[in-house]
């Protein structure tokens, strides 16, 4: 049977991500990084949740929901750290700079692990049984 | 001195290349098989061949080299692939599969059963064309310097070599050649990868000593955002995650897939496959970098220098083989699945959008192969280093021209073809503008504006395709009813 899923985007949603992305534009031309970062953690948040999530359904709810957690945490401790000096060894965490290793451990891996993981496991509910797009 | 090691497994990989894409002539008799692999695609093929045409040669050369010299920026740039990848499936993956159909196995083709539209269709085509052929004379310039350099022959000979192997396989056997090669070259990819990780490591005596190593040289280098400013990390992350939706190389695979369930099995050794390609890209500048803070190495004159150094100080022969073989396999693998989309553009696409059908498409996609893969590569002998410059900008266009509208696109019902076409428009425009600005050097000579503060050109390009696509469809006719 083909496959397809209810996937309409309503017009709030392409309305939030196009503020997003104004918000991005002007932060990225006046060089405001911070805003960027978290306005770009929104964004890709959206995103996921545009591919993850079903209406009544909560598991999928909660999978974009912890996407966007594990990107907005990450980006917390890259921008937290991002001063940090390393002077030895004993000043780093897991191998790297505090800042850069809370974009591996932080965003790299969960972001794979969170959003790749999340599609396998809840392929069945983001995908419904129904008829092709024509 | 030629490396005999070396040269066999580089003339191994080459006669196993062209001995499989040959091999594929009997499976690809049709237009759908030649650019759609019969639309009979499996998770394994579809995941080893998107990481391996994904992770073209920059991943294995130009990644450490940035490494090296700006550390941890780039990293930004590939790390995106963990995340972008998954969103290219999940966002576009199982949509446009559900486009597919006998007579539906392009992403213009797709656009056109969206939106009725033959103008879509063709702005589709002509951002795809254009973005290949800014990119795949870059692609043979690099496979010219990789075998010049190991067979220590003349650099025309290494380009007419390069030329004849990127062109031969994807000619005779179309995409069922090109992704079956990419399965063997990504095995090859990943064997490096993993291999040339654990010696990056251990010759360094461990992460935290390598990253200690080069902070005592330049302490910025091995913090979150590198040498560069932050906003360029930030920017270059936005690029390539949202980016690889764009890339009408790895894209158009949801099209050739059987089923949706494919989707979900190749998405998690697609974006595996690319992780581990990353720690190379990662340990391997990381670690030059630290030998060189610490005195073991001079420093480099040219980074991209950095894996050659590695591989001649710190693994064996047999490795470096690998790793050679794994070079010139992604450089292969990008370069001939460049020129199938290429040649499904002119043969099919921009034909059908001016509702002109070719008579003998099987016939004009050999042609259009072989005389597109002529032409860039006579460009790119003649010119050099303009087209290594112009190949920059391939990727940012495909992800400024595609995404908008296989994101939005494909589910907003107020999108519609005006909103494509302008933002197609806006993607070319600010490409071409921003080349000329930044990489033929007029904003430096004429005084041309271009962001400060770090922030990427072909971030702005693509926010500017986004908005333009959003504003251009509520200006444009009303709304489309989505049938699903």
């Amino acid at each position: 049977m083909a496959m397809t899923e209810d996937t309409t985007l309503k017009d709030s949603v392409v309305g939030l991500l196009f503020v997003l992305m104004l918000l991005l534009l002007l932060a990225g031309l006046t060089g405001a990084h911070w805003v960027f970062a978290y306005a770009l953690v929104a964004w890709l948040g959206v995103l996921a949740g545009i591919g993850l999530i079903r209406s009544g359904d909560a598991r999928t709810w909660l999978a974009a929901l912890l996407v966007f957690a594990f990107l907005a945490l990450g980006m917390t401790g890259v921008l937290l750290n991002e001063s940090a000096v390393v002077r030895d060894v004993a000043d780093t965490v897991l191998g790297f700079h505090p800042g850069t290793a809370s974009l591996i451990y932080g965003i790299w891996l969960p972001g794979f692990f969170t959003l790749g993981v999340s599609f396998v496991l809840l392929f069945d509910r983001i995908v419904k049984p129904g008829q092709n797009a024509s | 001195m030629r490396d005999p090691v070396i040269v066999s497994m580089m003339l191994l990989t080459l006669a196993i290349t062209v001995a499989i894409g040959l091999h594929s002539y009997w499976e690809a008799r049709t237009q759908r098989e030649y650019f759609a692999y019969g639309q009979k695609l499996g998770w394994f093929v579809l995941g080893l061949a998107t990481f391996a045409s994904i992770m073209s040669g920059f991943g294995f050369v130009g990644g450490p080299g940035l490494v090296y010299s700006m550390g941890s920026t780039s990293l930004w740039m590939t790390f995106a692939g963990g995340l972008g990848i998954p969103l290219a499936f999940l966002l576009v993956g199982r949509k446009l599969q559900a486009y597919a159909s006998p007579d539906v196995f392009t992403i213009p083709d797709a656009v056109h059963k969206r939106f009725d539209s033959q103008a879509a269709r063709f702005a589709v085509a002509v951002g795809i064309l254009l973005g290949v052929l800014a990119y795949l004379g870059a692609q043979m310039l690099a496979a010219a310097v990789i075998l010049e350099s190991v067979f220590q022959i003349s650099y025309v000979w290494a380009f007419a070599i390069a030329l004849f192997v990127i062109t031969i396989y994807p000619l005779v056997g179309g995409i069922v050649a090109g992704l079956r090669t990419e399965v063997f070259q990504g095995s090859i990819m990943l064997i490096a990868s993993i291999t040339i990780f654990g010696f990056a490591l251990s010759s360094g005596g461990g992460m935290s000593e390598i990253t200690a190593a080069i902070a005592s040289d330049e302490p910025a280098a091995v913090g979150p955002w590198g040498s560069a400013p932050a906003m360029l990390a930030l920017s270059w992350f936005f690029v390539f995650t949202v980016g690889i939706i764009g890339m009408p190389h790895s894209t158009s695979r949801f099209l050739m897939v059987s089923d949706p369930r494919q989707i979900r099995s190749g998405v998690l050794l697609a974006a595996a496959a690319y992780m581990i390609g990353s720690l190379l890209w990662m340990t391997v500048g990381f670690a030059v970098r630290a030998h060189v803070a610490s005195g073991d190495l001079p420093p480099l004159d040219v980074a991209d220098q950095a894996a050659p150094t590695f591989l001649a100080a710190y693994t064996p022969r047999w490795l470096a083989g690998i790793a050679f073989a794994g070079v010139i396999s992604a450089i292969l693998s990008t370069a001939s699945i460049f020129l199938n989309v290429a040649s499904a553009t002119l043969t099919r696409d921009i034909p059908l959008s001016l509702n002109r059908p070719l008579a003998h498409p099987l016939f004009w996609a050999r042609t259009w192969t072989a005389i597109v893969s002529l032409v860039a590569g006579g460009v790119a002998l003649v010119s050099g280093e303009f087209i290594a410059l112009l190949g920059a900008i391939g990727f940012g266009l495909h992800a400024a021209a595609l995404v908008p509208t296989l994101v939005l696109g494909l589910r907003w019902p107020r999108s519609n073809a005006t909103g494509v076409v302008a933002s197609v428009a806006v993607s070319i425009a600010g490409s071409v503008y921003f080349f000329l600005a930044q990489q033929l050097g007029l904003a430096a000579s004429l005084g041309w504006w271009v962001p400060q503060h770090g922030f990427a050109s072909v971030a702005l390009v693509m926010l500017l395709s986004f908005v333009t696509f959003v504003i251009a469809s509520l200006l444009g006719q009303s709304r489309v009813k989505l049938s699903n």
